[in-house]
């Protein structure tokens, strides 16, 4: 989860978040590179001996310095077109989750059991123990079984939301009077932790999203004692 | 041609002789190396969620047929979404609903 003064991209819970953090780590690399590069040459301006006052062309240089930046954006463009690619890809989901948001909660609704309903709130204040997350814990947490394709389905009642999991690399924005669809897989146990991110009103900062992945043994035990 | 002079000199410098290989096989490996780790998501056809097993557990799992994205949207689309009410946040001097109800 994100803690104060993360610089960086949260750890990846989900394989499609891990080829996101690599892409991140190369082509933040490629720019690092280049700033530098800049700012060397743009340094070495004041400390520099060489004049020409009758400096009118130089072509092989300027084909060079054409030709060399488009091989640096290749090489950068490619990694991320197959990134683009992949995460489209399409894979027979297991369990499906639909989530509609309202003002200011969401409501989850597994669609393949019977009556598998529940709202979800975000913790008040006052109700907060010493190790519970201020603005992030929720009253009921979605229960999704680890290393399966969930499929998610996103809508909204109201206004527009928009449901994310940083870690899981997903936001799907969700639309009063439209079905957003979108897949993943979460590959670690735990908590996973994200906020609305589409404004809403007044509290939309207030209504935190919280998914816990169990092994799917507790998953299926978990589902036959919800309706208990 | 004096392109293939060119090469011909420089394949002589042994920066070229012994850099050449070791770069192509690091960086060709890593991708290479991309076809063979995208196995393991390519061929997972293990569905971890089995119906006999929910039915052995007692729980009831509806066929996929029943759960497609158009008929959860058949659904959606019933949801009532334009009776919302505007509710107004606080004033920065203003105290909440929740406050002056629990003064």
């Amino acid at each position: 989860m994100a803690t104060w003064s993360n610089l960086n991209l949260q750890d990846s819970s989900s394989p499609l978040m891990e080829q996101l953090n690599f892409f991140h780590d190369h082509s933040l690399l490629v720019l690092i590179m280049i700033t530098i590069l800049v700012a060397y040459l743009m340094i070495m301006l004041f400390f520099n001996k060489f004049t020409n006052r009758f400096l009118l062309h130089g072509q092989t240089i300027e084909i060079i310095w054409t030709i060399l930046p488009t091989i640096v954006l290749m090489f950068i463009a490619l990694p991320s077109l197959r990134l683009l690619y992949l995460l489209d890809e399409i894979n027979s989901p297991t369990i499906t989750l639909k989530t509609i948001g309202h003002q200011w909660y969401w409501k989850y609704e597994y669609s393949d059991f019977l009556n598998m309903e529940f709202e979800s709130y975000m913790t008040n204040i006052k109700d907060l123990n010493n190790n519970s997350f201020r603005l992030l814990d929720v009253d009921n947490r979605i229960i999704l079984p680890l290393n399966n394709q969930i499929r998610m389905l996103v809508s909204a009642a109201d206004v527009l939301h928009s449901w994310t999991i940083p870690s899981l690399g997903i936001k799907v924005d969700a639309t009063p009077g439209r079905l957003n669809q979108m897949n993943f897989f979460i590959n670690r146990p735990g908590l996973f932790f994200g906020q609305c991110s589409e404004i809403c009103g007044a509290n939309h900062s207030f209504m935190p999203i919280v998914i816990e992945s169990i092994p799917t043994k507790y998953f299926i035990k978990w589902v036959k004692n919800f309706n208990n | 041609m004096n392109l293939v002079e060119k090469f011909q000199k420089l394949s002589k410098r042994r920066s070229f002789k012994y850099g050449t290989p070791f770069l192509v096989l690091i960086l060709g490996g890593s991708f290479a190396l991309k076809e063979f780790t995208q196995l393991r998501y390519q061929y997972a056809q293990k569905k971890t969620i089995r119906p006999d097993e929910l039915e052995a557990e007692g729980v009831k799992m509806k066929e996929p047929e029943e759960v497609t994205l158009e008929k959860v949207y058949e659904k959606v689309k019933e949801i009532d979404i334009d009776h919302w009410e505007n509710i107004r946040g606080p004033r920065p001097w203003e105290e909440t609903q929740q406050i002056k109800a629990s003064n």
